[in-house]
């Protein structure tokens, strides 16, 4: 018999023991958080500088967040409502495409077929594409929740949050503190190299120091993973145009909380809507190349009149790194890479990296090698591709306007990886089946789902149409009554904030 | 506009590609008309007959509508719950087709120890049996686990059967050539054969593909690296029937044994390079033990067609492609080829376009890559004999799609994190086959994690629990016995 020469890559690697992050937003402290929660026995130390601050941003989540929280890292529900008071979301609700309106949420309306049809729903959706999944039918009629026994609403299943960011971070910071992270002010003054790799950190107080990994969540600035390592940043300008945003808000009155984000077809962009307990926040995305500060500025108040709160201009560039995780530097969040809102993707993603690179420490015994970290960066890099890919189909298939802005997006927009993907949509329709086989790559986030709900909800056309006979028609419209019955009945997002708020109340 | 719409399919092919495929279409897109054209004058098939997998039986028994019993009474088919491969680091190991490795630490726990019963039927065939025992007289037919080992005439005979009565239109000639627009084959008889869409199952010939045009070509020969084999069948005499597959390594290439009831199939696969074919045909006789037997020589083009599906015509089985029978996969294959044709037709209500043609040619192309990726790590990594074929083996065995999956395997070992990096899901064999055969050729890896003492002790029990039930299982001759003597042998067996 002959043995095997032990390949030595594993041989030299040093463990992992204490992991340095800079950062102190909502991705530090998630990076934090999971590293902990998952790895007690590693030594977490975070930096931020009070004189950066954060974007501070009113965030959507999708529904990867709330699992994340309360099943993967184990946070008190009790707690967390209490403290970043969050509304709650269903999903997305779309003024985009020729529909007056079409509904996005984290369950299934397209990639299943109701019992008995011979085809799946999307063939039957061309025309009315409400009530098909609890969740729209949930949405559209402005409740969050069904209702479950005693009147209680049954806040399970694929829900997500709306949260004020400044919330939020006060929220996690305490409950890092208290799982054990140890987190610091001061400010980076500048990074210590040697062989390519960082190997210190020197702040403005003076302080140097050190770790065996650096989690890089300085967001836009990239300190460690752009600035010091100088990682290519792959720009992601050919599916994705826009590249400031103008935000603004007001405080509620009388609008009822909606149980969805909504995203607004605007004539340079979009405009993003956030349901705030008490507080509505609105935002929007424009491209320079069409459209000056003063105007977008201008459109912005004209059709939000409400807004009270001055607006500011926020410019940003889409795109991300090339790797993500370059030797001892691991970028997660806006660090790693950026697009705008218009999926809720930000805290998703970053909920991403860090659960791969939790999870990369933990079946290497926190000792990482170039196959983990080449492993870790593939899977990272498709995941920001998906999300550019995805996005660009919103952007691609968007008639709404005939302005020169939404003009060039359905002529220029790339759907880079998933082309294939809406060229057999093109030739099949919504078959959930056949276009599984074209997605590019796994393991993937949306799925044939997302892409599904993009082409039906904008009714992108293709070839054959399917010509669905009366009773099969009957049948399909009876399936969706269900679903919309059980919806009637739901409460809404402030009936179930009361309901949580008292005292009798007891998380599952 | 490019659908073109299928009214009428022809499946040209003599062998158990064509049989299987035009019952498969005939049976699953009910209102279409299919033709089998057959060669009157085809060669007969190779009597060493081939081992399948779970998947061949399922397929039989839920697409084609054929009864168990009636496959066993007629077919006279031998089970087998795997494989016995000479070969690897450990010199030996079992791989089952109901190997289970996807949760928790159980890959670990198995490379560690009781790889040998870290399933019921690496249990059962390490202990030489071939199923378990049910209450004193009886016993319990696993055959979600079992492959099925068929002599090609007689599974030949089933599936013709299956055509006829499924009404396929049984027509004999042979194709003398191809004609475009209309689409239509002309016959050695004169006649012609026009439909929308032509299935080319005549095997590795691929009259059909290659009339048409199709002979873009890709060659696995960095992965797949015997090209030459022969085979004999020899009596099986009193020798009892092992209930697997036995694969061995031999210092210029591997040999294989099928069993059968009454006979036993052996093959022995060679690269030229470095031994003659007169040597190796010697070489297999002296294992026979019967110098009367006379060798069949094959000689394999281990590749696939870039497109199997180009234009009107299909190319299935063999005609799309061939690996080395290291893993049974070859009906498997098939039925991948013929099972998404009749799913893209039924998806496509029968018109499938350009765009659903790609589509069927990425599964399908997948398909055979992951097959021959799964035999490439079977030479990358065999360690069991030092030869300057295993050292050239070893040496240039190219992994292509999995190479990440490997990779990672050699770093974090048999974790639930690597589904996450297989190139297509679920893949021709899955996860968990992979794992088995790259812990059962050891194949090391450099994490290994703390497994707390109460799982261990579980996995120890469960081995404990497997190999008991093992040992008080049933051997092969008896349950075969009983199944072909009872009129309806499932679910519960009685022994004779």
């Amino acid at each position: 018999m002959v043995s095997f020469t032990e390949n030595d890559a594993g041989a030299a690697v040093p463990e992992v023991r204490r992991v340095l992050i800079l950062g102190g937003g909502s991705a530090g402290l998630l990076a934090a958080l999971t590293l902990k929660r998952l790895h007690p026995a590693l030594d977490v130390q975070m930096v931020r500088s009070s004189e950066i601050g954060v974007i501070g941003v009113g965030e959507g989540t999708t529904a990867v967040f709330p699992a994340h929280l309360f099943q993967t890292l184990g946070i008190s529900k009790e707690e967390f409502y209490r403290e970043a008071q969050p509304t709650w979301k269903q999903g997305i609700r779309f003024l985009w495409g020729p529909r007056e309106e079409f509904l996005y949420d984290f369950e299934f309306q397209y990639d299943r077929q109701f019992p008995g049809m011979p085809k799946p729903t999307g063939y039957y959706a061309t025309g009315d594409c409400t009530d098909l999944s609890q969740a729209t039918a949930l949405m559209n009629r402005q409740k969050a929740f069904t209702t479950g026994p005693l009147g209680k609403p049954l806040i399970k299943g694929q829900y997500a949050f709306h949260i004020e960011n400044h919330r939020l971070v006060e929220c996690l910071e305490a409950i890092a503190t208290r799982s054990g992270v140890i987190i610091t002010d001061d400010t980076l003054d500048h990074a210590e190299m040697a062989d390519g790799q960082v190997a210190a950190l020197h702040f403005k107080s003076g302080e140097r120091r050190t770790a065996d990994l650096y989690v890089d969540a300085s967001g836009f600035r990239a300190e460690l993973i752009g600035k010091a390592l100088d990682e290519p940043f792959e720009s992601f300008s050919d599916a994705l145009f826009c590249d400031r945003a103008v935000i603004g808000g007001w405080e509620r009155t009388d609008e009822p909380i909606l149980p969805y984000t909504t995203a607004e077809t605007m004539n340079h962009g979009w405009c993003w809507q956030i349901e705030h307990e008490t507080f509505i926040n609105r935002g929007y995305v424009y491209s320079s190349s069409f459209v000056s500060d003063d105007d977008a500025l201008a459109e912005f108040f004209e059709k939000n009149p409400k807004v009270t709160t001055k607006p500011r201009v926020v410019k940003f560039r889409s795109g991300r790194y090339r790797r993500n995780w370059v030797g001892n530097v691991v970028a997660v969040g806006n660090a790693s890479g950026f697009v705008e809102p218009l999926e809720a993707t930000a805290l998703a993603q970053t909920i991403y990296e860090c659960r791969w690179l939790a999870e990369s420490l933990r079946v290497t015994g926190c000792r990482p090698d170039e196959t983990n970290v080449g492993f870790y960066n593939r899977i990272i890099g498709i995941a920001w591709d998906e999300i550019r890919d995805f996005l660009a189909f919103h952007y691609k298939f968007n008639t709404r306007l005939d302005t020169p802005f939404w003009k060039h997006c359905r002529e220029a927009t790339s759907l880079g990886n998933y082309e294939a993907v809406y060229q057999l949509y093109r030739e099949v329709g919504p078959n959930p089946v056949l276009l599984f086989h074209a997605l590019p790559e796994r393991p993937n986030i949306y799925g044939v789902e997302g892409f599904l709900a993009m082409l039906v909800g904008m009714q992108v056309p293709y070839e054959r149409p399917h010509d669905a006979a009366p009773q099969e028609r009957e049948l399909f419209d009876r399936q969706r009554a269900q679903i919309a019955s059980a919806a009637k009945g739901g409460v809404t997002v402030k009936q179930a904030l009361d309901a949580i708020r008292k005292p009798s109340w007891q998380w599952t | 506009m490019t659908s073109r719409s299928v009214q009428h399919v022809v499946v040209a092919g003599s062998g158990t590609d064509a049989f299987l495929a035009a019952a498969t279409l005939r049976r699953l897109l009910p209102g279409l008309p299919v033709t089998l054209l057959r060669d009157p004058a085809a060669p007969s098939p190779d009597p060493v007959g081939e081992s399948t997998t779970p998947a061949v039986l399922q397929h039989l028994c839920a697409a084609l509508g054929l009864q168990g019993n009636d496959i066993h009474l007629r077919g006279r088919p031998v089970w087998t719950l795997g494989f016995k491969a000479l070969w690897g680091a450990r010199g030996s190991f079992l791989r089952s087709f109901d190997a289970s490795f996807s949760n928790g630490s159980t890959g670990f726990l198995a490379a560690d120890d009781g790889l040998d019963v870290s399933s019921t039927g690496c249990a059962l065939m390490a202990a030489g049996k071939l199923f378990p025992r049910d209450g004193a007289n009886a016993f319990k037919p696993l055959e979600n686990i079992t492959g099925l080992n068929f002599r090609s005439d007689l599974l030949d005979a089933i599936l013709l059967r299956a055509c006829q009565v499924l009404g396929v239109t049984v027509r004999d000639g042979r194709i003398a050539g191809f004609t475009r627009e209309p689409d239509t084959l002309q016959l050695e008889d004169g006649s012609s054969l026009a439909a929308d869409l032509f299935v080319d199952a005549t095997g590795s010939e691929a009259r059909l593909s290659n009339l048409a045009g199709n002979t873009a070509w890709v060659g696995y020969d960095d992965a797949c690296l015997t090209s030459r084999a022969a085979t004999v069948l020899r009596r099986r005499g009193s020798e009892p029937i092992r209930p697997y597959t036995t694969l061995e390594t031999l210092p210029t290439g591997w040999r294989w044994r099928v069993e059968h009831d009454e006979s036993i199939g052996l093959g022995q696969a060679w690269h030229p390079d470095f031994i003659s074919d007169d040597e190796a045909c010697a070489e297999l006789i002296a294992k026979a033990g019967d110098p009367t037997l006379t060798p069949r020589i094959h000689r394999w083009n281990c590749g696939r067609r870039r497109e199997a599906w180009s234009g009107p015509v299909v190319a299935v089985g063999d005609a799309s492609g061939f690996v080395e029978p290291l893993a049974s996969l070859r009906i498997q294959q098939l039925i991948v080829h013929v099972h998404w044709l009749a799913r893209v037709l039924a998806e496509t209500d029968s018109q499938p376009g350009e765009r659903s043609r790609l589509a069927y040619n990425g599964i399908v192309t997948q398909a055979w890559d992951e097959n021959r990726d799964f035999h490439a790590i079977h030479y990358r990594f065999n360690t069991a004999v030092d030869s300057p074929f295993w050292q050239m083996a070893r040496a240039t065995a190219a992994l292509s799609g999995y190479s990440e999956l490997v990779a990672l395997y050699q770093s974090i070992g048999p974790s639930p994190l690597l589904p996450n990096s297989l190139p297509a899901w679920p893949g021709l064999m899955g996860f968990d086959t992979w794992m088995a055969a790259l812990l059962g050729l050891g194949v090391p890896f450099r994490h290994h994690p703390e497994i707390p003492v109460p799982e261990k002790k579980a996995w120890e029990s469960q081995c404990q629990q497997r190999r008991q039930l093992a040992k008080q299982a049933v051997p092969a001759e008896l349950c075969i016995g009983a199944a072909r003597r009872a009129a309806r042998p499932e679910p519960r067996v009685t022994l004779p």
